[in-house]
């Protein structure tokens, strides 16, 4: 890695009683003032991961450092550098707004004049001002979310673990959260976030790990996994069944084909998805004569990626392949 | 050092603002205490006072009525921890550079200002009824003195219980264990109209030292051997549940 090391995990496994593994040998980098996406589905260990990073479980084996500490032997030292927002809200309802900042403040051991000028700007940031002394038990779930985030950086932590921050928020709350980190990590925080959402990982992350039950299946940019894992798209709706058939036949030429007789859609990868390949298809399909009813370019999305980076022969597509 | 006291504070700030914005907290101190003066005086306080000279029940057993106000004080700190262990927030505090400990100690603390005001509901209520003491404001001191470590002692337990339940549910029901004592003792009734083998236990427990204490203290009579007593032993409680709750709660930040 080019970049300066702030979190560096090193064949980490962990399993919860007798279970299965939930994590089986994790090793990955996180560069220093950008943000990292733990990528996956429900299950695969990407939560705890988190956890172990953020001192809350013992790995049963392996090494985890962040900030440069072990997080098992330097405990102290990592919760220093650290905030962490989890997937379970981790404010206490039964305050008001800024009852929490002060005290979360106060047990980051930052001095009071400090407090209270840092909450003020976080009220302000997040727009919370308006909740004044209410219990935060009567706040809406984007408002909570919101004043998470707000107390995990009271102590402008250098190192920030998001668990699946936009899980449940509405899409322009999603948009402003994805704003607010940027703006930190253009301020040299480094973030850690895990997503089921390869559109939030692509829109963020320099880097992507990608871990599928337990272990890593894949690393690099978005733009390197997409590539890895699929093409875009042409997705052709044919306007009748005669239509269908002649479109599948007429794209053929352009490599192979994925046709649904059902919803008459027809899928092929061209190129890269540019202009050229748009004009190519356009072509061929005004030679044929076909009458399209609608036209899209579908980029590669988590469903793309998850089926080829989780192919085993547990799938029965896989095993199918396989036989 | 600063700042261990500092983090202290701010939990004991936390669960005295926990009351604040759930004033109904309180409702099981005020009410109850009312409650227990109806019943002994004017329920079963008719059949229980013939042993005792006209109308000097109820200043017999007031003193054993602040006990078990207080005893329903403390087992809320049983609740208060519990909801915590399930609570996100307790992620929070498990990932600060804090001491661990101060999250209980905070519950507990919170816990004397909710059973002073059992205090005052049931001394109300006790003059209300007849109730006179011929304490001065040093007995009274002294007794309310005593009530607040009995409260203490009682606490940690609750805290502990907390700490062991499973879940909140069992939580709650296993504190209930904290309230019998209190019944088996002489707070209500002289342990001397019982049976031989449970007078042993009775007379001889801490929450009887407490209460004959108390008696001594409010009727402005030296309080003597109880009071030392029930100094000791509710102290050694503490400091025996104070150290098995922190030690459970930092295990369980740590998992």
């Amino acid at each position: 890695m080019m970049y300066e090391e702030a979190i560096g995990v090193d064949s980490i496994t962990k399993s919860y009683g007798r279970g299965a593994l939930a994590l089986d040998g994790v090793t990955f980098q996180a560069a220093a003032g950008a943000v990292t996406a733990l990528l996956g589905p429900n299950g695969a260990g990407k939560t705890t991961m988190i956890r172990i990073l953020a001192t809350l479980l013992r790995p049963d084996a392996g090494r985890a450092r962040v900030g440069g500490h072990d997080v098992v032997t330097e405990r102290a030292r990592v919760q220093d550098l650290i905030g962490l927002t989890g997937q379970s809200l981790s404010v206490d309802g039964r305050l008001s707004g800024p009852e929490n900042l002060a005290m979360f403040g106060r047990l980051h051991r930052l001095s009071w004049p400090a407090v209270r000028q840092r909450s003020g700007e976080l009220l302000e940031l997040f727009d919370l001002k308006k909740a004044g002394k209410k219990a935060v038990k009567t706040y809406s779930g984007g408002m909570r979310r919101k004043l998470d985030l707000a107390i995990s950086l009271m102590a402008e932590p250098r190192i920030l673990f998001l668990d699946e921050p936009t899980t449940g928020l509405d899409p322009a709350s999603r948009h402003a959260l994805w704003d607010t980190i940027r703006g930190l990590v253009s301020q040299g925080t480094t973030v850690l976030l895990t997503t089921q959402y390869l559109d939030e990982a692509d829109a963020l992350a320099r880097e992507v790990v990608f871990i599928n039950a337990g272990r890593v299946v894949a690393t690099g940019t978005p733009a390197e996994l997409k590539a890895q894992t699929g093409q875009a798209q042409f997705e052709l709706i044919a306007a009748s069944g005669a239509d269908f058939a002649r479109l599948t036949a007429a794209l053929a030429a352009f490599g192979h084909v994925h046709g649904d007789a059902v919803s008459r859609a027809v899928r092929v990868a061209v190129g890269d998805g540019g202009v050229a390949d748009l004009n190519a298809i356009t072509a061929a399909v005004a030679q044929a004569g076909v009458d399209v009813e609608r036209f899209s370019l579908r980029e590669p999305d988590l469903d793309d990626v998850y089926f080829e980076l989780t192919r085993d022969l547990s799938h029965p597509a896989a095993a199918k392949e396989m036989a | 050092m600063k700042w261990i006291a500092s983090d202290y504070w701010e939990m004991i700030k936390r669960s005295l603002r926990h009351i604040r914005h759930d004033p109904e907290q309180l409702t099981n101190v005020t009410l109850q205490p009312v409650l227990m003066v109806v019943l002994m005086k004017f329920v079963l306080g008719g059949a229980i006072s013939t042993g005792f000279a006209d109308g000097s029940y109820i200043d017999f057993v007031l003193p054993g009525i602040f006990i078990v106000a207080a005893a329903f004080a403390a087992i809320s700190t049983t609740t208060s921890v519990a909801v915590d262990l399930q609570d996100g927030v307790t992620d929070r505090f498990r990932t600060l550079p804090m001491a661990k400990s101060a999250v209980v100690t905070g519950h507990v603390i919170a816990d004397l200002a909710r059973s002073l005001v059992g205090v005052a509901v049931t001394a109300a209520a006790g003059y209300a009824v007849g109730f006179r003491a011929s304490a001065g404001l040093g007995g009274w001191m002294a007794a309310i003195a005593v009530i607040l470590l009995v409260t203490l002692a009682l606490s940690w337990l609750a805290a502990l219980v907390g700490l062991l339940g499973k879940s909140l549910e069992v939580a709650q029901q296993l504190a209930a264990v904290i309230i019998i004592p209190v019944f088996l003792s002489g707070a209500l009734v002289p342990a001397g109209t019982m049976p031989g083998w449970l007078r042993v236990v009775t007379a001889n427990q801490p929450i009887t030292e407490a209460v004959d204490s108390l008696r001594a203290l409010l009727a402005g009579q030296p309080a003597g051997t109880h009071l030392w007593l029930a100094v000791t032993e509710f102290a050694a409680i503490i400091v025996i549940a104070f150290t098995l709750a922190t030690t459970l709660f930092r295990r369980a930040a740590t998992a």
